[in-house]
């Protein structure tokens, strides 16, 4: 008797988890194994070109933006937002870019975002702002990438 | 009895009435809360509200009385967008923001609503789903739009709020974490207001709830932004001495309208020596702290020590071991960073507890005491910017500092003591050029008037006019009309009245205001534009290529020559000696086109130019180092030379007002003088009236700044400090540090006053008295 019940609970209960799960907030990929979580590729070029030969040093003499490609991945549907910030050698915040992008209804959850950071005639070339910067990506609120780029002189 | 019962009452009547005279005379320190809401006392001037409607995409519902959220299938989906007017809360730490819609109309079923942040600016009377801002009556007609449509946003739900089915009630939804980031907690963001959404679009059922606007003529209905919040003191100042340095500081009055949560008390300070307190750490609401006597009681790590705490109102602080801190007074030649945390009676502190960073704009000040008393320094006052700003301040010498920041936000400063004149105001991008600011007696504009420009993410640039003591936004335009046209220069202004006062030349009846623009996916068809300063509109427009040479970025604000009549361009030049970088422009170019009256190629230039008082000789540097000297009325070089560094930062200066003019300018790591004699048409580097003077370390100077009269230079560098340079010999005599190994931006001097103002790359500007 109470196996019984303990039985149905379990079912009504896994029911229940794999109903939740159908409403959750990332897709369900075929066959049913879990939703991957989101994931950005960062590249940087002296271009805004998506598929730009990526490259991890720039020359301030020759740059004239520095372009972050982002290569999102299992990006839920729905109006999401980037944030790229980038930051001086010293540690401090340079300059921070927010941006929204929607992944359409049945659309490959993946998408290509580019974000110029401009560097000549600004300060970067004024002031000689040369050296290792930390460039961090965010998606909804979350960093899931940072990297370092060098700026020389 | 009846006697003394009326006694009674008048007696209370007059007691209450001293109550309420002695409350209204107390400082504000306290946790206040207030309702922003638009009302006949409050017009909420820059608040805004409108409708995005996706079955509908560019029209407009900024008008409207209502607002709308609607979840249904087929791209009919509905959002709304709430921004309120800030301005009336300065600098504050914020506790609680409870965002409240008037629900008219309920969705037959029950629905899920999403508060979310905005993230790009947009105009109540040109938002839609598609667009964010639009101007059809400007000129030219602009259009900017959303990247997503139906609202730019952060991605991120702040809270939901579950409709019911129930007509006329109040959703609330609880914004803390977003108005904190408007008042700098974390990164700060600029306040593009709340986008309310359905979390679950597209439903296959029609799901509609109908909100009142704030053009609904019920007040009470109207949305509202209750803030809960402790307000930071004013006036932090710092004197120092020998083992001592004093604070100082004031209470700010209550926020007009607002109620007392929990009583006043007092301030708690951290002091951090060499550096600065940590931003990232801060005082635990409802905790209270003391300094103990070993000074080992510190807030998030040895950095942050705990130097006084006081529960009644003191406005001062004498930290030295005969004063107010016994156990751990200053060291002589150690420079001290204190921060000044208001506090309630329940031991509630003015940051923003729970952001990443919330002490990051809590007040803050310096000063390294000294037994020599030239060796003494403090700061007269430090002022957040919401985020690293190396542009000089704009400036109203003693009435206001104004500054514009790449964090998107402006801001008004009192110059006496760095108080802030208007809450942050949010522009659409990033600022990185000076704002010129005219006093209203001069401007044809007849306010005290900033201008300034800006780019955004999608590199689209807004210029605007903007009142400088109140920081309401006059006008904004994309005077080019193109989504591509960013502008990293600082505007300048050819001022009608100045140019009558020079005896006339410029005809036009509204001051001018001058800006290039900076698309780099372009080396040849940059633009500069002139644009009204009263109304916005664009006057005329030089575009690169056509009738004009080709035209590279502008990186520099113009010039405006009143001896000559014309307006100096610089530009970079692709990076070559065949393509032009200096254009003249006449000033009184009709429009709509503007053709070049002269061009130089002189290869990349990143500077402004600077002409000489009587007009007889343009100077500048290039991004090669190499100086020129060009004739005004044709564009032609009367000479040039190796200006001895690797580059020239910033413009030229002219110290002297006639030939041999003796010039200073900045390199990549030394600030020089030269001389130039016009008669012989020749550069002197060495000798008589020239000096080098490399800065200290090797740091990279930013633009000098002085002018003929002053006895010195004034120049910061990548080291963290202002130094100053005797204008003769170029002799450092006497330095500022604002903090170590960070790099200081260009100066502006209040020469009323006797302040000189830097930026710094931690987000501050500091004043200190001139000179050193």
């Amino acid at each position: 008797m109470f196996r019984d019940v303990y039985r149905k609970f379990a079912c009504a209960a896994l029911l229940l988890a794999l109903g939740l799960l159908g409403c959750g907030q990332y897709n369900q990929p075929p066959g049913g194994s879990a939703p991957l979580a989101p994931s950005a590729a960062v590249g940087f070029c002296d271009n805004p070109t998506p598929g730009c030969a990526s490259a991890s040093s720039f020359s301030l003499n020759s740059l004239r933006d520095l372009n972050v490609v982002v290569n999102w991945q299992n990006v839920p549907e729905g109006t999401h937002g980037q944030k790229v910030s980038f930051f001086l050698p010293d540690g401090n915040l340079y300059q921070a870019f927010e941006k929204s992008f929607a992944i359409p209804e049945g659309s490959p959850a993946a998408t290509a975002t580019v974000q110029a950071l401009p560097v000549a005639g600004t300060w970067i070339t004024q002031r000689s702002l040369s050296g290792t910067w930390q460039v961090t990506v965010a998606l909804d609120g979350q960093v899931l990438e940072s990297q370092a780029v060098q700026l020389t002189p | 009895m009846r006697i003394l019962g009326r006694w009674m009452e008048r007696i209370r009547a007059v007691s209450l009435l001293l109550c309420a005279l002695l409350l209204a005379a107390a400082p504000a320190l306290a946790r206040e809360q207030v309702v922003l809401q638009k009302t006949a006392t409050n017009p909420q001037t820059r608040a805004a509200d409108a409708w995005l409607d996706q079955g509908s995409l560019t029209t407009n519902h900024g008008s409207d009385t209502t607002l709308q959220v609607q979840s249904w299938s087929n791209n009919r989906n509905q959002r709304a967008l709430v921004l309120f007017d800030l301005s009336s809360v300065p600098s504050s730490g914020i506790k609680v923001a409870t965002l409240s819609l008037w629900m008219s109309t309920a969705p037959a079923a029950t629905r899920t609503y999403q508060a979310r942040r905005v993230t790009s600016l947009w105009t109540e009377l040109g938002a839609s789903w598609t667009n964010r801002a639009l101007c059809s009556t400007c000129t030219p007609a602009w259009t900017a739009a959303w990247t997503a449509g139906g609202g730019d946003n952060n991605g991120v739900t702040t809270q939901t709020a579950t409709t019911g089915t129930t007509n006329g009630v109040f959703l609330n939804w609880s914004i803390a974490a977003d108005v904190q980031q408007w008042y700098g907690g974390n990164t700060p963001s600029a306040n593009y207001g709340t986008l309310i959404m359905d979390s679950a679009e597209s439903s296959a059922t029609q799901r509609t709830a109908i909100f009142s606007s704030k053009e609904d003529s019920t007040a009470a209905h109207r949305p509202s932004l209750t803030l809960t919040f402790i307000q930071n003191v004013q006036g932090l100042a710092a004197t120092a001495g020998d083992s001592q340095i004093t604070l100082t500081w004031t209470y700010p009055p209550q926020v007009p309208g607002s109620t007392i949560v929990s009583a006043t008390n007092g301030v708690l300070i951290l002091r951090a020596a060499g550096t600065s307190v940590t931003s990232a750490i801060a005082p635990t609401d409802g905790t209270a702290y003391s300094r103990n006597a070993t000074c080992t009681n510190n807030v998030g790590g040895a950095t942050n020590v705990i130097v006084f705490s006081s529960n009644t109102l003191p406005t001062t602080f004498n930290d030295s071991a005969a004063g107010d801190n016994p156990d751990c007074p200053p060291v002589d030649g150690t420079t001290y960073y204190y921060k000044v945390f208001a506090k309630d009676a329940g031991n509630y502190y003015s940051h923003n507890e729970g952001a990443t960073n919330p002490s990051i704009y809590i007040p803050m000040t310096l000063g390294t005491p000294s037994a020599t008393a030239s060796l003494r320094q403090a700061a007269s006052w430090l002022a957040s910017t919401g985020s690293q700003t190396l542009s000089a301040p704009g400036i109203i010498p003693s009435n206001v500092v104004f500054i514009g920041a790449p964090s998107n936000i402006v801001s008004g400063i009192k110059p006496s003591d760095g108080t802030p004149m208007f809450g942050w105001v949010s522009v659409a991008g990033a600022i990185t050029g000076r704002p010129p600011v005219l006093d209203a007696s001069t401007s044809s504009t007849g306010v005290n008037v900033a201008y300034t420009a800006d780019a955004d993410a999608n590199s689209y640039g807004f210029v605007y006019g903007i009142n400088a003591f109140t920081g309401d936004i006059l006008w904004m335009t994309n005077p080019t009309g193109l989504a591509t046209n960013g502008f990293t220069a600082g505007p300048a202004v050819v001022v009608k009245k100045t140019s009558d006062a020079l005896g006339g030349g410029y005809t036009g009846s509204h001051d001018l205001v001058v800006e290039g623009t900076r698309n780099a996916a372009s080396t040849t068809a940059n633009q500069v534009v002139g644009i009204d300063g009263n109304t916005g509109a664009t006057v005329w427009t030089l575009t690169g290529g056509g009738t004009n040479p080709a035209m590279d970025i502008v990186a520099a604000t113009p010039f405006v020559d009143y001896a000559n009549h014309a307006i100096w361009v610089t530009s970079h030049s692709n990076a070559v000696t065949t393509q032009p970088s200096l254009w003249k422009i006449n000033i009184n170019t009709a429009g709509p086109t503007a053709t070049a009256l002269a061009t130089a190629n002189l290869g990349n230039v990143s500077n402004s130019p600077a002409v000489t008082f009587t007009g007889d000789v343009l100077f500048v540097g290039n991004d090669a180092g190499t100086l020129y000297a060009i004739k005004p009325s044709d564009g032609t070089t009367l000479a040039s030379v190796a200006g001895g560094d690797t580059k020239v930062v910033g413009s030229i200066l002219l110290m002297t007002n006639s030939s041999p003019y003796t010039l200073v300018y900045a390199g990549a790591t030394t600030v020089k003088a030269a001389v130039f004699n016009l008669s012989t048409k020749t550069f002197a580097t060495t000798g008589a009236g020239t000096w080098s003077t490399t800065m200290p370390g090797g740091c990279a100077p930013s633009a000098p700044l002085g002018f003929p009269g002053l006895s010195n230079i004034y120049v910061g560098c990548s080291d963290g400090n202002l130094y100053q340079l005797d204008a003769g010999t170029g002799t450092n005599n006497g330095v500022r540090l604002l903090r170590a190994n960070y790099t200081i931006g260009d100066p502006t001097l209040d020469v009323e006053l006797s302040r000189i103002m830097a930026g710094c790359t931690n987000s501050r500007v500091f004043a200190f008295t001139f000179p050193f």
